[in-house]
Formats: C-alpha cells, sequence, structure tokens
C-alpha cells in the first residue's frame, strides 16, 4: 500500500503536552494529588480531567471563567470534568493552541489504565507516566476486597509510579510495611511518598523517568490541604460500652481513621484509648484520668470528596453521633 | 381514571368501537381469550363475544382486524432509542434486519457481501467527496478475511469511507480518508493496525485512534433528536411493541432533553409510550449528577410523566459484557480466561448511590452479566432494605445473563425481578459454548426456566440496538434457546411459549410498574394493542419470528406496520 507521507504533529514532540493518567482505588489520594499539581503548577499551563469537579479545591480568586463542565483558572490552567465522550475532551485538549505544558487524567476508583495510555501518542501529546496512588492506611484491605481487590491489584500492576499516601496517618512501621508489599505486587513500578513537594516533579517526568527539559520544576510549594478532613468533640459523660460499640460499627471505610479517650460507664476512673482503622477498633486502657473532669474526646478522620462516613447518611451523621456518646445520651 | 370528572365526560364523548378479530389473547388468566374488544376513547372498555359486549350500549363494530390475532401490545423493558438515529446510514451486519420505515436488509453474510452493500450505498451519493458511514459490521462472522482499507478503495480512492463494528470499539477506514486525517506509517497511537511493512491497514481499535478521524462526524453523534425518537418508534411498531423503555439518558437533569421526549411522544401519530430510565453513572464511570441531586431531580420529574412517557427509572451499569470477558464473574469464572471482569462503576460507588435513589423511592434497573455483579446488586438491594424498608420496590437485575439458581432463589427473596437477555441465546450462543464460559455454564446462562421455578417475575429483551428489537423472535429464543449454528443451550433452560408470551407483556410491564395500565387486555387498561396475522401460541417456536405483524394499537389509535415502497 502506498500512502503519501504527509507531515503531521505525531512525531513531533516538541510542541506536546505530557499526559499523565492518574489512577487508584476510591479514597487512595487521587484528588489530594491533582490539587497539589494544580496549585504547585507556577507558570507550568496544565490542565486536568476529573471525574468529579466537586472535589477539586480551585481557589476562588483564580477563576477566570467557568462552564458546566470546565473551570478556567488565571494561570492559564484548566479543569475538565469527565464527561461521557471522552474521546471529545481530549482531542479538544490535544489541540489547544498554545498547548498545555501538562494534561492529567484522573481515572474513576475503578478505572483501568491501559484504557487512556494510548493519547499518549496522540497528535498534540507525549506519553508520561502511568501513576497509580495507593493508600497505606487501607490499600491491603482494599487489595483483598471480595469485590474489588483484583482490580486494585491490576492497577498497580500498571504503574510506572506508585504514589504511597497517608503514610503519616498510618504511622511509619505501616508505611513501611505496606511499601514492601507494593514492591512485591508492582516491581516494576517506582515508589515515592505522597508530599506537597515532592509530587509536581515526579509526575513531570515521562515514561522513561526522565525529567523532561520543558518541565519547570516544581513550581510555587503551595500546599491547599489533603484529602481527608478531621473532626474532633469532646464530652463530658459516661457511656456505655455498647453505645459506644454500637456507634463505631457505624462507621464505614469512608472514615478511615477514629481515635480518642473515652469514659466508660463500665469503668469510669479510667481513661479508655479508642484506636480503629479502616472499619476495626479496639479499645484499650489508657490509665486513670490527668484530672477529675478531664474531658472525653474523639477524632474522625474522613476522606473528603469520596463516599460519605456512614453510607446514606454521611459524616453529618457520625459527626452528630460522636457527640451523643461524648456527653453521655 | 375514569372516576374523575374530567374522565366522565371523556368517556361519554367518545363512541364505543368494537373490534371483532379470529382470536384475542387478553393475557389476563381470568379470561384468556376473548373475540372481540370493545375500546372507548383511549381505554379498553370490555372483552368478551359479540353478544357479551352488546350489553355495554350501542357501539359501532370496526371490522379491519375481524381476520387477525389481538394480544396486548408487548413491552420492551431494554432497549435504547439512539439505535433509532443508526438507520440514517446503511446497515452491515450479519443478522437480517428490518428498518424502521419496513425496509429489509438482508444480513451480509462475507466480506464480498459487506462490499456490495457499500458499492450501493456510493452510487447513492451524487457528491463524490461526501463521506459514506456505515454500521453494525461485526468482524468476528468473517474469520477468513478481515475487512481492510484495501477492500475499500475498490469502493472509492476518493470520498472518506467510515465503518463502524457492530462492537463501537473499532473501525475500518479507506486510504483516502487516512490519506485527509494524516494516518500513516508514522502514526505512533497504538490502536492504529499495521500490516509487516509498518502500514496501516486502515482499521483504529479504541477511542484514541478513532479519534484520529476529523472528517466524520461519529455515529452517535449529536443529542437525542425527535428524528431518531421517531425511528424507534417505528421500529417498535413493525415489531408490535406499545411500550419500550429507554434505558438510559445521561442528560435528564436537562429540560432540554426531558422536553424532546415529552413533546415528541404527545404527538398523536407517535405509535409508542416510553419509560425514560435516567444514567446515575455514564460509561466513563463518573455520575452524571450528584445522586442526591439525580435522585431529587427524577422524584420532580416522575409527577411530570405523561400517558405516554414515564419518568423515574433508574439504570446503573455494573459491569460490562460475557462477549467481551468484561462481566464480572466469581469462580470458576469464564472458560480459559483468567479474566474477572470490569467494573463501569465502583461497588462502593454503586452501593451509595442504590441507597439515596431506594430511600427516594425510586425504581433500580441494574446491567448486570457476571455473577458477581448480581452478586453485589443483591447484597446492596439487601443492606439497603434492611435500612430503608419497602415493599413493592421492583428493583430489576437486566440481563442476568450468568445469574445462578442461588440468585434467583434470593431475587425471589428480596422482591426483585429478572430481565433476561434472551437474544443473546441466538446472537453469541456459539460463542458462550466454544468460548466464552463453556458449555457447562452456558447451558444455564440466561436461565429464565430456573427464574420461573423460583417464582422470579422476569421480562426478555433485545437491548435494541445490540440486537434487534422483536419481542416474537425474542420469544423464539427462550423457548427453543438455539445458537445460530443450530445447537441448543441449556435444554432444561427452556421455556413454554406462553411462558415467553408473558414475558414480553404482562411480565416486562410489572418490571416496569406499568402493569396496572398495559401488558394485557382488560377493561380500564389502555387501548394498547400488536396486531398479529397468527397466533403465537398455535405456532411452532421456530416460526414465532416470522408472524406477520400487522401494525399496533396505542391509546386506541391505529399504526400499520411500515411497508417499504
Amino acid at each position: 500500500m502506498s500512502v503519501p507521507a504527509e507531515p503531521q504533529a505525531a512525531g513531533d514532540h516538541a510542541g506536546s503536552a505530557l499526559l499523565t493518567v492518574i489512577g487508584g482505588y476510591l479514597g487512595a489520594g487521587k484528588t489530594t494529588l491533582i490539587n497539589r499539581l494544580l496549585a504547585g503548577s507556577g507558570d507550568r499551563r496544565t490542565a486536568v480531567v476529573v471525574n468529579d469537579f466537586g472535589a477539586v479545591g480551585v481557589d476562588a480568586s483564580l477563576i477566570r471563567s467557568r462552564t458546566e463542565d470546565t473551570i478556567e483558572l488565571t494561570n492559564g490552567c484548566l479543569c475538565c470534568s469527565l464527561t461521557d465522550d471522552l474521546a471529545e475532551v481530549m482531542t479538544v485538549l490535544a489541540a489547544r493552541v498554545p498547548r498545555f505544558d501538562h494534561v492529567v487524567v484522573e481515572m474513576s476508583g475503578v478505572g483501568q489504565l491501559s484504557a487512556m495510555t494510548a493519547w499518549g501518542w496522540f497528535p498534540g501529546f507525549r506519553p508520561g507516566r502511568s501513576v497509580v496512588c495507593a493508600d497505606a492506611l487501607s490499600g491491603r484491605v482494599r487489595a483483598a476486597d471480595r469485590w474489588a481487590g483484583d482490580v486494585v491489584l491490576a492497577q498497580l500492576r500498571a504503574a510506572d509510579l506508585v504514589v504511597v499516601t497517608k503514610c503519616d496517618l498510618a504511622g511509619e512501621a505501616a508505611a513501611t510495611d505496606f511499601e514492601k508489599w507494593l514492591a512485591t505486587v508492582a516491581p516494576g513500578a517506582a515508589l515515592v511518598r505522597a508530599s506537597p513537594s515532592l509530587e509536581a516533579t515526579a509526575l513531570l517526568r515521562d515514561r522513561s523517568g526522565e525529567a523532561p527539559a520543558a518541565a519547570s520544576g516544581g513550581g510555587t510549594p503551595n500546599d491547599p490541604g489533603d484529602d481527608y478532613v478531621t473532626w474532633s468533640a469532646t464530652g463530658r459523660g459516661v457511656v456505655r460500652r455498647e453505645i459506644l460499640e454500637a456507634f463505631l460499627r457505624t462507621l464505614d471505610r469512608g472514615v478511615v481513621r477514629v481515635k480518642g479517650i473515652v469514659r466508660l460507664a463500665e469503668a469510669p476512673g479510667r481513661r479508655t484509648v479508642v484506636q480503629g482503622v479502616a472499619g476495626r477498633w479496639e479499645l484499650t486502657d489508657g490509665g486513670p484520668w490527668a484530672e477529675a473532669d478531664e474531658p472525653a474526646r474523639l477524632v474522625l478522620i474522613a476522606l473528603r470528596g469520596e463516599p460519605p462516613g456512614r453510607a446514606g447518611s454521611g459524616l453529618q451523621d457520625a459527626r452528630r453521633d460522636a457527640a451523643r456518646v461524648l456527653n453521655g445520651r | 381514571m375514569g372516576s374523575s370528572a374530567a374522565g366522565a365526560w371523556h368517556e361519554a364523548e367518545d363512541e364505543l368501537v368494537v373490534y371483532p378479530a379470529r382470536l384475542v389473547r387478553t393475557l389476563d388468566p381470568g379470561r384468556p381469550t376473548a373475540q372481540a374488544v370493545a375500546v372507548r376513547g383511549d381505554r379498553i372498555r370490555a372483552v368478551g363475544t359479540l353478544d357479551e359486549l352488546a350489553a355495554y350500549g350501542p357501539a359501532r363494530v370496526d371490522d379491519r382486524y375481524a381476520g387477525r390475532v389481538l394480544l396486548p401490545g408487548f413491552v420492551e423493558a431494554h432497549s435504547h432509542a439512539s439505535g433509532g438515529g443508526l438507520w440514517r446510514f446503511p446497515y452491515l451486519g450479519y443478522l437480517d434486519r428490518v428498518d424502521p420505515d419496513g425496509t429489509s436488509w438482508p444480513g451480509c453474510k462475507s466480506v464480498a457481501d459487506v462490499l456490495g452493500r457499500l458499492r450501493e450505498a456510493d452510487a447513492g451519493l451524487p457528491d463524490p467527496d461526501e463521506p459514506l458511514i456505515a454500521w453494525g459490521m461485526d468482524p468476528i462472522f468473517y474469520p477468513g478475511e478481515r475487512l481492510a482499507a484495501r477492500h475499500l478503495d475498490g469502493i472509492s480512492e476518493r470520498r472518506p469511507i467510515y465503518i463502524q463494528h457492530q462492537s463501537f470499539h473499532h473501525a475500518t477506514v479507506n486510504t483516502a480518508l487516512m490519506r485527509r486525517d494524516g494516518i500513516t506509517r508514522d502514526t505512533a497511537v497504538p490502536g492504529v493496525l499495521k500490516d509487516a511493512n509498518g502500514d496501516p491497514v486502515g482499521e483504529l481499535a479504541e477511542s484514541a485512534a478513532m479519534a484520529l478521524v476529523k472528517s466524520v462526524r461519529g455515529l452517535l453523534a449529536g443529542a437525542l433528536d425527535a428524528a431518531t425518537l421517531g425511528g424507534f418508534a417505528r421500529d417498535a411498531r413493525n415489531q408490535g411493541i406499545t411500550t419500550a423503555v429507554d434505558l438510559g439518558n445521561p442528560d435528564l437533569m436537562s429540560e432540554a432533553t426531558v422536553g424532546i421526549y415529552r413533546d415528541t411522544a404527545a404527538r398523536d401519530d407517535f405509535p409508542l409510550r416510553m419509560s425514560v430510565a435516567a444514567f446515575a453513572f455514564g460509561w466513563g464511570g463518573a455520575a452524571v449528577a450528584p445522586i442526591r441531586d439525580l435522585a431529587e431531580r427524577l422524584v420532580a420529574l416522575r409527577e411530570r410523566s405523561t400517558d405516554k412517557v414515564r419518568f423515574g427509572l433508574v439504570k446503573f451499569i455494573l459491569d460490562g459484557t460475557v462477549q467481551g470477558f468484561t462481566a464480572r464473574v466469581d469462580p470458576p469464572g469464564y472458560l480459559r480466561s483468567a479474566e474477572r471482569g470490569v467494573w463501569v462503576c465502583a461497588p462502593e460507588e454503586f452501593r451509595a448511590a442504590f441507597e439515596v435513589c431506594h430511600a427516594a423511592g425510586l425504581q433500580v434497573h441494574a446491567h448486570c452479566n457476571g455473577d458477581q455483579a448480581t452478586e453485589l446488586f443483591l447484597d446492596v438491594v439487601e443492606t439497603s432494605l434492611q435500612r430503608h424498608p419497602r415493599w413493592d420496590h421492583r428493583h430489576t437485575v437486566t440481563h442476568s445473563q450468568l445469574s445462578t439458581a442461588a440468585q434467583y432463589r434470593r431475587m425471589a427473596t428480596l422482591g426483585v425481578g429478572a430481565n433476561i437477555f434472551a437474544n443473546h441465546i441466538w446472537a453469541f450462543g456459539d460463542k458462550h459454548l466454544d468460548v466464552t464460559v463453556g458449555v457447562d455454564r452456558a447451558s444455564r446462562m440466561n436461565a429464565a426456566a430456573t427464574a420461573l421455578r423460583c417464582g422470579v417475575p422476569i421480562s426478555l429483551h433485545s437491548d435494541s440496538p445490540v440486537t434487534p428489537l422483536g419481542p416474537l423472535a425474542t420469544m423464539k429464543h427462550a423457548v427453543t434457546r438455539l445458537t445460530q449454528s443450530g445447537r441448543v443451550m441449556g435444554e432444561f433452560e427452556r421455556i413454554s411459549s406462553a411462558e415467553a408470551l408473558r414475558a414480553v407483556t404482562i411480565g416486562a410491564a410489572y418490571l416496569l410498574k406499568l402493569d396496572s395500565q398495559v401488558g394485557s387486555v382488560e377493561a380500564g387498561k389502555f387501548a394498547d394493542l400488536a396486531v398479529l396475522a397468527e397466533d403465537p401460541l398455535a405456532v411452532a417456536p421456530e416460526e414465532l419470528p416470522g408472524i406477520e405483524v400487522i401494525g399496533t394499537v396505542v391509546g386506541g389509535r391505529h399504526h400499520p406496520a411500515g411497508r417499504a415502497g
């Protein structure tokens, strides 16, 4: 077959946008990563394609214009929501002049990265890394999940780079364990811990891991906040153990961590320490109260922008119930 | 209805019309057959013998159906109205089809047939630069020869030619199109298939490669419009269908979209009642709107339903397809592949979204092809019922292709219905027996008999345009379980013609919560009839698809089937 060769953009990477695909299961920290990228984009023109507009933390003062499915920022960055017609969104981004420096696509929680990576070779793009977020707090529980465990593992195996998130919440020992496990599950992937400064540079590498000359570095370090919300309550009541446990049972994985000190009716003179992670908890004796009227307290850490803390009722109810528990009602 | 003052007045105005028939099959077990139907306005007044109907007052006897068989209009509970727009383009599929205007399109049995059809279409386009677009081609049926650009170049070296495959995941194009859109041996996008020399062969796989095509707009591009709905409704009419579901639409938050359905269906010459389901998540897995907003919107929209268009149904897609190995399966899974399938939306997201819809009082039909998808659905229904007890929710597993006997027993307990993909037995049965799941599990795929044994309310569907609309053919597939090669895919899951007829009339109406209005010929219901040349219970099951559909009656109005030329 003879096809006249015509000059075209496919082989011409000079003016192309680096395409990074970000995957990872629900609550793995994709949104935090994207928020940090946007906030730290500096003078790079970055476009992000996200599942849920509402979860992206865009500073209102930076918004130049807004439509139903795009937000354009004054610094040249753009947010698009992933509509049904992915091809149309990608085609528009690829053709945009002047070119974006970096286009980041967030996959759905069950999305397969392989479905997107071909776009890295589309005229106007050049292939970047396949990045998968993995949550040190609940990543292993998810990998063993009856419904989606195989999906979580397939995402990790497809990654060029795994960003390990929530190491601070999990604690150093658990985070290290998790990283050892990741190295066996995804031996081909580079591992990096999530942090505001590191991510932009890690994500700006192409598939070989080389930092392209065009990249301008980390930009302005500016942490827009994490992808979890923390809420705490205090109270001076006494709670029966069964009431406390009934409350803890209502918390599902949306509440990733619960901790605190409560006054149990069964042992009002002792501090009872509550420790819970991803749907499991333990109650341990924390010794006598420091002062007779030291308040009891509970801290709930929940995912922001992911399924609500209690299916069907949300974190609001969990907060209210926690306050009731602490006040012995 | 008739109890209101306005209704009574209306009743007094309309004359009573009696339609004698060769046979009326009412699908009302208390009065299964009759000689004639008496209609007043848009409602059935009575059924019975001509003598019995004389008691209902003066009537005009209309003999137009005297030699025909009257049934309740068929109800299709899983179809897609967007298919109505495909017929603007030539059809290249393997199965015979009839378009909405009654033109027969014999299946293309070889690559030569495909090219012959394209040659005719090419001759029909006077402008030599106008693109030629066609659809429905499935290379699975031409294992010896793969359609490529070199074939299409024989049709035209000048006009772009774009062939959409039946899967919608691939396209085949000619050299003129590749030249125009700059697809060359240097194009690096994976999915641009190339020969041993590195030259593109003209086949484009998946979204990135297909998006390289700029000179031809996609086949399903553009919003739903009145013409597409009209094509869908005429297609339905030609098959004897009087109520069909559009399952679903991602855009019901939009007043404009709602208006298209309401305005188009309101026309007297629009021969169909529709139930329009809202997609909760799109194909990309993204929510079409915050779920609480969507639920609130649908509760409000439900109140704005009309006699012709019903809103309030919610559609979720949990997994992929069996033939694509993307249906979510529990062990032992597929025959030779270790694939477990893909989730279209994340299990936790589905759980949360379903519960919102359930608590809002909405009805959900969930696409579950694999047994693991059915299992998740049933788990979520059960926990939602514990938190928000509801009677008569009629949540439904749609497709239900690999649902197990244990799952059907559970459906019965939970009040869940099954809308079974009987057409798949014919369309893909040989593949299921030999390739996807093997003889053992294929024999109990689409297990209508098990569902009935367990007491699960069922319907049978086409998923048009995936397979053609046509409840008579759908009945045949459930009754015979014949594949295209002539094998029986599981003799013990065959059901009787009478059971199949119930499934595509009152059974489907029940799963849509429309059974008080349609699905049987009973006094007070809409005068919605299928007019057939033969009694489907008097012919051999293999002959069911050959029964001539004379037309339909929708709300007392007559809609003869389209006849080409």
